[in-house]
């Protein structure tokens, strides 16, 4: 019986662009990604000064994100 | 008295794959939105919907994006995770979310502490919208059905 994974699509088991875009990029940074994810346009220490480089870089329609200080499964969840 | 619900709008979001440790990576429920404040309005950023956050947690750069220059001055709130003494202080205070053509005032928590740019929970995100998570096809994806509860 084949497994559930081989009977995912590749889709789903492939990394994308993205994925290798983050991993490369610096921790604990803001970056934005262009609107298709193939590239990053900027990178700040600052959610302001990454968004300031990317427009300042004629980019249009990219999205910030930030890299925490380490990749990890996180049980993000806080409980107040 | 029941509660007269109106259902206003659908959006759908594809997951997106965040990287993991040792080349492996995961798929999350990640919603591009903004925040706004009095005429100031940020760009784009992600977000997490994460139903098991009482509130909306963002970092405190977003606060100063949107003129907060100092979080603290803010109704403090410390939050814990499932994992034991670990405890954040997060400092709260009014914004507009922006979701899609969406808006709506919330109180957002604020911490440079936070990994990450943002999570959506449950005071301020859930209250707002039906959210249905199915990550289980091929193309993992989140609904959101915007909902006006009287």
């Amino acid at each position: 019986m084949a497994s559930t994974t081989l009977d995912m699509p590749l889709s789903r088991q492939s990394a994308s662009r993205r994925v290798e875009l983050l991993r490369n990029a610096p921790k604990d940074s803001w970056v934005a990604l262009s609107e298709d994810e193939t590239e990053i346009v900027a990178i700040g220490s600052t959610f302001m000064e990454a968004d300031a480089i990317a427009k300042n870089s004629g980019a249009q329609n990219y999205v910030l994100t930030r890299t925490p200080d380490e990749w990890l499964s996180r049980a993000l969840s806080p409980i107040s | 008295m029941a509660v007269a619900s109106l259902v206003a709008y659908q959006l759908k979001y594809s997951y997106k794959q965040v990287p993991l440790q040792n080349g492996e990576f995961d798929w999350l429920p990640i919603l591009p939105i903004q925040v706004a404040r009095s005429s100031l309005l940020t760009p784009q950023f992600e977000a997490i919907i994460d139903s098991g956050s009482f509130d909306c947690l963002f970092h405190g750069d977003i606060a100063r994006a949107v003129g907060i220059k100092d979080i603290t001055t803010g109704i403090l709130k410390v939050s814990g995770g499932v994992v034991k003494a670990v405890k954040m202080n997060t400092y709260g205070h009014d914004i507009r979310l922006m979701v899609g053509a969406d808006n709506f005032k919330i109180h957002g928590y604020f911490s440079d502490e936070l990994p990450i740019a943002c999570l959506l929970g449950r005071d301020g995100f859930f209250d707002k919208y039906v959210v249905t998570f199915d990550p289980s096809g091929p193309s993992p994806g989140v609904e959101l059905t915007r909902v006006h509860k009287k």
